[in-house]
């Protein structure tokens, strides 16, 4: 049962604290993926489970142990990095049976290691090569050998993917999924993309600045946003925001902004008079506004002129001027005929709105 | 673009390759100051030199062994001093200026000042050698121990010079691969073997080739130090050549000397040059 606990765990260079009272728990076998902007603080909370970083504050254990004070090899961990790290003048093999001969391990249990890792990843051919005779893919798939061979109580990922490019970059996700299944180990794994935190985590951990926004499975995470920041970062086109004021029309309530006025449903209504808020932040991602007038019983239509078109083959994403910003809507037929300047008329999901506190960020709910 | 490089080609003509063939020239020719004739001699010269017993016993083994031994020393003790100056301890700029000094003397006082240091009768080495009760050693008037001096004197002028360029060399290497190996328990030791030096190769061997081909021009030391003596026994090939032409005024076998040297550097560093190629491929 190896179980990661996080508690208020901080980093501090000098005077500059980068990781803020960090607690997290990570239970046995689950996939967490950490994910934000540069500068979050997600590589140095993941290089301190690692033992690369010392630890200013907090305490960090790995299956029941606190590891605070010890040395990386001691903390039975796997780290793969984002530039691969193999060591370059080895073979594949001597790279994959490194940390085993370290170890003392004898020389027939590394070769079943080995063979087991490089059949589960099928490295068999590439065994005798060196790094620099691999692709980049090659190069990574080794350093999950690596890991796989130690059998460790943890792996961390440490933006294995950034270094890859876009076509490698999905089939490797699309590996490490299928690696998972077969090797159920606790995980972290760091990265700023999105599509890999949503398509690999369990659980997702959003954070910036140093400070965690949100921990949650992916779906939540995309649903059901805590702040403005986490709703923004997560999804793409990104969600649009529209700075409204509350206004109570007809025992109505609907969110207006210049030459944009919808109405907002009742059960998201009450939720919204309970906050007491008048001057809130509206939310709706690109996929819940449409082109053309909504349904009958919806009241949630506004105008606008094009902005821009983005034609991806499979959709097109419009961007419409309206409401002071520019309004981005996707999954838009690609054949449907579009200029620039034209005047539309779009509609919002209204069960699709979010709404933040314009001062906090805090989602409203 | 012609106009531009003329000033540095005018300077490659007069200062290089107007030298050269004028010294090739002289290689042929039976060259003496005090007969200056200059009388075309073919290859007389260089077979003279090629079979010259003072050339082929004394002053190319003793090119040679000057040449590994200080390197390869040199090497060892710059590589020890860079991996501790990388670290970070307290008083390390100091220690860092320290080591470094002696590349910031010139040769010949360096040479100087390890000929008195070592001198029979006051040198400072010498005397504190005594008071220690450790038995007398003529450093200045046998051959091995003079040439032990020369070499000490060369790799004592080139071990900072592997230490600036190997910890230069050091401090650009990427962390990572040293992080994997803390993780995969790699000792300190077993870290330097197998990451450090494989990362520090291409650095190391061209440093390598850079002083071995600088060695073997080696000069102000040994002339300094022993001016090729006692009786001609710490000759090294730079010392053989000025000998030939500036002692004893034998222009045609010094320019002969020199060629041969050439001839055979050539060949050294063609070697080194595919060691090099090689090692550059393996540590891409």
């Amino acid at each position: 049962m190896t179980e990661v606990i996080l508690r208020d765990v901080a980093k501090k260079y000098g005077q500059l604290s980068v990781v803020h009272g960090v607690s997290l728990t990570i239970p046995d076998g689950e996939f967490v993926v950490l994910v934000g902007p540069s500068g979050c603080g997600k590589s140095t909370t993941l290089r301190m489970i690692a033992g690369l970083e010392s630890i200013s504050s907090g305490t960090i254990s790995i299956g029941g142990k606190i590891v605070n004070d010890l040395p990386p090899k001691d903390r039975d961990i796997a780290m793969v990095f984002q530039n691969y790290a193999l060591y370059q003048q080895m073979t594949v093999y001597d790279n994959l049976a490194f940390g085993l001969r370290n170890r003392k391990v004898p020389e027939d249990e590394i070769r079943k290691e080995v063979a087991r890792a490089t059949q589960m990843l099928g490295l068999e051919p590439l065994l005798t090569r060196k790094p620099f005779q691999l692709s980049g893919g090659q190069q990574q798939r080794v350093a999950f050998g690596r890991c796989i061979v130690r059998h460790p109580q943890v792996f961390l990922f440490d933006e294995p993917l950034s270094n890859l490019d876009a076509k490698l970059r999905a089939q490797m996700r699309l590996e490490i999924k299928s690696l998972r299944e077969r090797v159920p180990t606790t995980s972290v794994y760091v990265t700023h993309d999105q599509v890999e935190a949503m398509t690999l985590g369990d659980r997702v951990v959003v954070m910036k600045d140093g400070w965690i926004q949100q921990v949650g499975t992916p779906l939540e995470i995309y649903n059901q946003p805590a702040n403005r920041f986490v709703a923004s970062f997560i999804g793409s086109p990104a969600m649009n925001f529209i700075d409204v004021d509350l206004v109570e029309e007809q025992g109505r309530l609907r969110a207006k902004a210049r030459d944009f006025s919808i109405r907002i449903s009742d059960q998201t209504a009450a939720l919204l008079r309970n906050c007491k808020a008048t001057s809130v932040t509206l939310g709706v991602r690109p996929e819940s506004i449409h082109l053309g007038s909504p349904p009958a019983d919806i009241d949630t239509a506004f105008t606008g002129d094009v902005a821009v078109t983005e034609q991806l083959g499979a959709e097109l994403v419009v961007g419409v001027n309206a409401a002071g910003a520019t309004i981005m809507a996707s999954r838009i037929a690609p054949d449907t005929p579009i200029a620039v300047h034209e005047n539309v008329s779009m509609w919002m999901n209204p069960k699709s709105l979010h709404f933040f506190d314009a001062k906090t960020e805090a989602a409203l709910r | 673009m012609l106009l531009l490089i003329a000033p540095a080609a005018v300077v490659l003509v007069c200062f290089q390759i107007i030298p050269i063939l004028v010294g090739m020239n002289a290689s042929f020719r039976d060259w003496s100051l005090v007969n200056p004739l200059k009388t075309w001699v073919g290859l007389s010269q260089y077979v003279a030199v090629f079979t010259d017993p003072v050339f082929l016993k004394i002053v190319l083994p003793n090119t040679f062994i000057l040449m590994v031994s200080s390197v390869s020393v040199s090497l060892v003790l710059g590589l020890g001093l860079a991996s501790l100056l990388n670290k970070s301890f307290f008083g390390r700029p100091l220690v860092r200026t320290v080591i470094l000094l002696p590349l910031t003397i010139a040769p010949v006082i360096t040479a100087t000042m390890i000929r008195w240091s070592f001198n029979d009768q006051f040198g400072v080495i010498t005397t504190f050698l005594a008071y220690l009760g450790l038995p007398e050693v003529a450093w200045l008037s046998d051959r091995w121990p003079s040439f032990t001096l020369v070499i000490l004197t060369d790799i004592w002028i080139w071990a900072p010079w592997f230490t600036i360029i190997l910890l230069a060399a050091l401090q650009g290497l990427p962390p990572e691969q040293f992080e994997a190996a803390k993780i995969d328990a790699a000792t300190p030791w077993r870290t330097f073997i197998h990451v450090t030096l494989p990362m520090l190769r291409p650095v190391i061997t061209v440093c390598v080739l850079i002083r071995s081909i600088d060695a073997f021009r080696t000069f102000d030391q040994v002339y300094i130090l022993t001016g090729g003596g006692p009786a001609r026994s710490t000759e090294v090939f730079s010392v053989y050549v000025y000998v030939q032409a500036f002692v004893n005024l034998d222009f045609g076998r010094g320019a002969a000397a020199a060629g041969a040297g050439a001839i055979i550097m050539l060949l050294v560093g063609v070697g080194l040059y595919r060691l090099v190629n090689r090692t550059m491929v393996r540590s891409r």
